[in-house]
């Protein structure tokens, strides 16, 4: 089986399980370092960033309390995160993520029907890259703020509120109710308001641009904090590359640091999400090569290229 | 003349009689016992504690002393029930500052709490009965549970008259949705009761039980509770009353209220401007993607 297809198989066999795992009975916990939305109700675990933004198990207790058994609960979650992002790191992200897979659905569908993906400038792009940063800060500071200096708890899970898989993701579930516009004050008002807009232009930048939302994910910038003592590697041999740009024009989210790196030998990127289509398309014996505890699990090779390119020709 | 005489006196007797009887039945001016929820405290170790202020007088405002009360306790059930079948109580203490009494109740784990308090007051010739009464959830987390240092009560629970509500506890109480009341007295239902509501922002209501004994109550829409957060919460005291016997018994019940989370959702409002902002975008990409270079 083809890296891209075990991926195809793996994405789907976890959103099934993510999404309606639950309904079976299965808990996998609040720490999943992934878009498991807990707004679905058959879910069956949750997304960090949710517990990272209550006073349960996150930063929505006072300072005083962060001294207590509820600081050690939230530690103990933040171990529990850390803990799974350091075995998979962001593979979470291109192999396990349901919001992820259903990016990539989208973008099948686009390539179905023929249009061509969007294109971002460089200079664009980095442009976007602190906007995740700016997320996270803000729903770290907002709970704080909320428990300590009297900040309205309607923003209370400030990126929850906002965040697109809310509103898509209990789709799946046959629940519409989170599309509705919350006029209890002017507070929900203006969040449900400002969460329906940005829902709608991620839903149509997801069609546009392979996965659009992960160039501003929260998550993906906290799981890029673990790349360097995680498990996984992606390595270049920096000597054997030819430079052919394969990596770059194949990666869906534009990632050109594989391409140009010639230092060094770690090319995980803060937004790579280890997809391995890289990998996949190096044309070059073992120039990349994905590692887990310095084992090579799957590298690249002439071999594997004229095999797909074989397969398809047939 | 002296037949009217004795006329008079009779009328003027049995008015005295009928309205010696009347004066007795509950009206929204007299007082009750009301248990009263405050902010719940997480304890360092974990734990939850919710203090309970036991009130005396009328909701929300009137409060009397409660010194002026006799036999003042105050127990608690874990929804749990004994080898008979009947619920376990265990004795809550209470601690008095000044006229104020209250009652904390710790939970370590996740508990169903129905907590009571009772009182009585001799007047006349006739006992008024106090009951009051609620129902809450407690999710304690605690890393060292406790060991179990609760007190089975030993003394008799005085609970001929019950208000009783289906459901018994919900996880989050709303506003908007449907509350069975449910009066009881000597275990029997009580049809065609009035039951009085006292709302801590809103007019109080009375309503009548039906021929089965039970009444449904809708909480209202609350717009000054509407601007508090989500977690903010109010609370609305259930009262009735039943004499018998030379005893007059009154219950109330704390129903403890959060804001409806789903009943002012606009459904087609955001669908409008969800599919409204979806086109804008999905046009200006389609202008724009040839002629702008991002």
């Amino acid at each position: 089986m083809k890296v891209y297809e075990s991926r195809f198989l793996i994405q789907s066999i976890s959103f099934a399980v993510l999404t309606y795992g639950g309904r079976l009975g299965l808990r996998l916990g609040h720490w999943l370092p992934c878009f498991a939305c807990p707004y679905v109700g058959s879910c069956s675990g949750h997304c960090y960033l949710m517990a990272l933004q209550r006073s349960q198990w996150g930063f929505q207790i006072p300072f005083a309390e962060f001294i207590s058994v509820w600081g050690l609960r939230a530690l103990g979650m933040f171990a529990g995160f850390v803990l799974l992002t350091l075995v998979l790191s962001k593979a979470w992200c291109g192999w396990i993520c349901p919001f992820g897979t259903l990016q990539d659905w989208i973008a099948f569908l686009r390539r179905k029907l023929g249009i061509k993906e969007l294109q971002f400038s460089w200079s664009l792009r980095d442009r976007l890259k602190p906007i995740k940063y700016i997320f996270l800060i803000l729903l770290i500071v907002i709970p704080i703020l909320i428990a300590n200096a009297g900040l309205h708890s309607d923003f209370g899970l400030p990126f929850c509120q906002i965040c697109p898989a809310k509103k898509l993701m209990p789709i799946f579930q046959g629940n519409f109710r989170y599309f509705a516009v919350d006029v209890t004050n002017p507070i929900t008002v203006f969040m449900t308001i400002v969460s329906l807009i940005l829902t709608a232009v991620f839903f149509v930048g997801m069609f546009f641009k392979d996965r659009f939302f992960c160039l501003f994910c929260p998550l993906l910038a906290m799981i890029s904090f673990f790349d360097k003592i995680g498990f996984v590697r992606l390595k270049k041999k920096v000597d054997a590359c030819t430079s052919c740009g394969n990596c770059q024009r194949i990666c869906p989210v534009d990632i050109r640091e594989v391409h140009l790196e010639k230092e060094k030998k770690n090319v995980l990127t803060q937004d790579c999400m280890l997809c391995l289509k890289c990998v996949e398309s190096c044309p070059q014996d073992g120039v990349l090569s994905f590692r887990f505890l310095n084992k090579t699990i799957f590298s690249s090779s002439k071999n594997y290229i004229s095999k797909c390119f074989i397969k398809k020709k047939r | 003349m002296k037949i009217r005489i004795l006329i008079i006196l009779i009328v003027f007797f049995l008015f005295i009689f009928i309205r010696g009887v009347d004066i007795y039945a509950f009206s929204p001016g007299d007082d009750y016992l009301w248990l009263e929820f405050e902010q719940c405290i997480r304890e360092k170790n974990g734990s939850l504690t919710l203090p309970l202020r036991l009130n005396y007088g009328r909701f929300p405002g009137a409060k009397k002393g409660l010194r002026e009360l006799d036999d003042v306790s105050v127990f608690y059930s874990l929804a749990e029930t004994d080898d008979e079948g009947k619920p376990v109580f265990y004795a809550a203490r209470i601690q008095k500052d000044k006229q104020n009494y209250s009652v904390n109740i710790n939970s370590s784990e996740q508990n169903h709490f129905i907590v009571f308090a009772q009182a009585k007051k001799k007047r006349n010739k006739i006992t008024d009965q106090y009951l009051a009464k609620t129902s809450f959830l407690l999710f304690g987390h605690a890393f060292f549970k406790k060991k179990n240092t609760r007190t089975i009560l030993s003394r008799e629970v005085n609970r001929q008259l019950e208000i009783r509500t289906v459901p018994d506890v919900q996880c989050w109480p709303q506003t908007g949705n449907s509350v069975k009341i449910i009066p009881v007295f000597k275990k029997g239902r009580l049809a065609q009761k009035a039951i009085s509501l006292f709302d801590e922002n809103l007019p109080s209501v009375e309503i009548m039980t039906d021929e089965k004994g039970e009444c449904a109550y809708i909480p209202p829409e609350d717009k000054r509770l509407n601007q508090k957060g989500e977690r903010e919460f109010k609370q609305t005291v259930i009262v009735t009353e039943e004499t018998q016997g030379g005893i007059r018994y009154i219950s109330s019940y704390t129903l403890l209220l959060h804001r409806s989370r789903f009943k002012n959702h606009r459904f087609f409002m955001g669908v409008a401007i969800f599919l409204g902002t979806m086109v804008v975008v999905f046009l200006f990409v389609i202008a724009r993607r040839k002629r702008i270079k991002f």
